[in-house]
């Protein structure tokens, strides 16, 4: 159980990453993500 | 698959709770600074403080559903992709400028720190690995730094469960007596935001005390943590090589693989996007270039200012003073004792080095 935390922990840190770099590629291409 | 899919859905109902509330704070705040006009009384109606006191008034006065606690609980993502989108503002010069002293300041606190809780814990004899883990979480940063520490040196479920609760309260009351004590220094943003990422013990937390501060001052915050956060899997490492020496904890296997995986992820998606935009803004010089590539930091701003705004409303759902009650006094005795030195020494650091210290 533990070690399954540990790697959705793990995953879910990466998670942060890819999203957050997604994110400012999107913006960076003019488009935009919150409107207000 | 469909596990998978089903686990994510777990999280929908809390998460739509929070982006309802955190857009519905902004909302609020803005109606409450157009229409009040005494300066002081409009201060207290910033975004941040209405996320945060809503958050808290619903938490603690709402009977919550179980079923929206996952999705409620994954406000750190938020705080982790705006800390990663936020790298984009920082040229990677002054990150490097401003991390390098932060590092030194941050290695100063951290040992101090884990010195002053653990002669504190001795003293009023508390069991030695909730000693150990009051001091990561006041050293590096408070929840994760725990939950990371408690299962490499074997710590008890009451243990980790009590330290967490700990840090929690104080995490609460810095977003009170910080920006106070700032304000009474007369501080500049850049003094304090550096004094609270230093000195907060919670990543959100400490966050949230720069942004109540002032806009200016959370990018400091957000850096110093980042240092705090980057030296985390050293500090647990030390203690879990500490314990297993002592026959109390498991042996340590492979200790680089052991540091990567207690390394936090997100500094490098930071990392990343400040070393992208510096060479963006470098490669081209032209003035309609960089008019657009400012524009879009500044669209990069908004995104990772309104991922805090869901960290608020999630910070504010987490503090319950139920919880803090129940924790009891003599570990909380240590924390105002632990917390008080920490405050005044990164205080008194950050007002020493303030001559060297870079601008963003």
């Amino acid at each position: 159980m533990q070690g399954s935390d540990k790697r959705r922990s793990l995953s879910l840190d990466w998670w942060t990453v890819i999203v957050g770099v997604a994110l400012a590629a999107i913006v960076l291409a003019g488009i935009p993500v919150i409107p207000w | 698959m469909s596990r998978a899919l089903e686990g994510m859905g777990r999280y929908i109902p809390g998460v739509l709770f929070v982006l309802i509330l955190a857009v519905g704070g902004k909302v609020l705040s803005d109606w409450l600074q157009s229409v009040i006009t005494l300066a002081w009384v409009r201060s207290l109606a910033s975004n941040v403080i209405v996320a945060i006191v809503g958050g808290m008034a619903i938490g603690n006065l709402l009977p919550l559903p179980k079923w929206l606690a996952p999705g409620i609980g994954s406000y750190e993502f938020f705080l982790k992709v705006g800390i990663v989108i936020m790298g984009a503002r920082f040229l990677v010069t002054d990150v490097a400028r401003l991390g390098g002293i932060g590092l030194l300041m941050v290695v100063v606190e951290i040992l101090f720190s884990i010195a002053f809780v653990t002669l504190f814990a001795r003293w009023f004899k508390l069991p030695q690995k909730l000693g150990s883990l009051l001091s990561v979480g006041v050293g590096i940063c408070g929840v994760s730094a725990i939950i990371g520490a408690s299962g490499s040196i074997d710590a008890k479920k009451e243990e980790t469960g009590y330290a967490i609760a700990v840090i929690l309260v104080f995490g609460a009351a810095a977003l009170i007596a910080y920006p106070l004590v700032g304000r009474a220094l007369g501080m500049s943003d850049k003094l304090f935001g550096l004094w609270a990422g230093l000195a907060v013990d919670n990543t959100a937390e400490a966050v949230a005390t720069g942004a109540i501060y002032s806009k200016a001052a959370v990018a400091y915050t957000a850096l110093a943590k980042l240092c705090r956060n980057a030296l985390m899997g050293f500090v647990i490492l030390g203690f879990a090589v500490y314990y297993a020496r002592r026959g109390m904890a498991r042996e340590v296997g492979a200790k680089g693989l052991f540091l990567w995986q207690k390394f936090p992820k997100f500094v490098l998606g930071f990392i990343g996007l400040s070393v992208l935009f510096s060479i963006l803004f470098a490669v081209f010089p032209g003035s309609a270039e960089q008019a657009y590539l400012k524009g879009r930091v500044g669209a990069m701003r908004n995104l990772s200012e309104w991922a805090f705004q869901v960290t608020f409303v999630g910070v504010g759902l987490r503090t319950s003073f139920r919880e803090m009650v129940r924790t009891g006094v003599k570990p909380l005795l240590i924390g105002v004792g632990a917390e008080a030195a920490v405050a005044a020494v990164t205080l008194g650091m950050v007002f020493a080095v303030a001559g060297f210290l870079p601008s963003l």
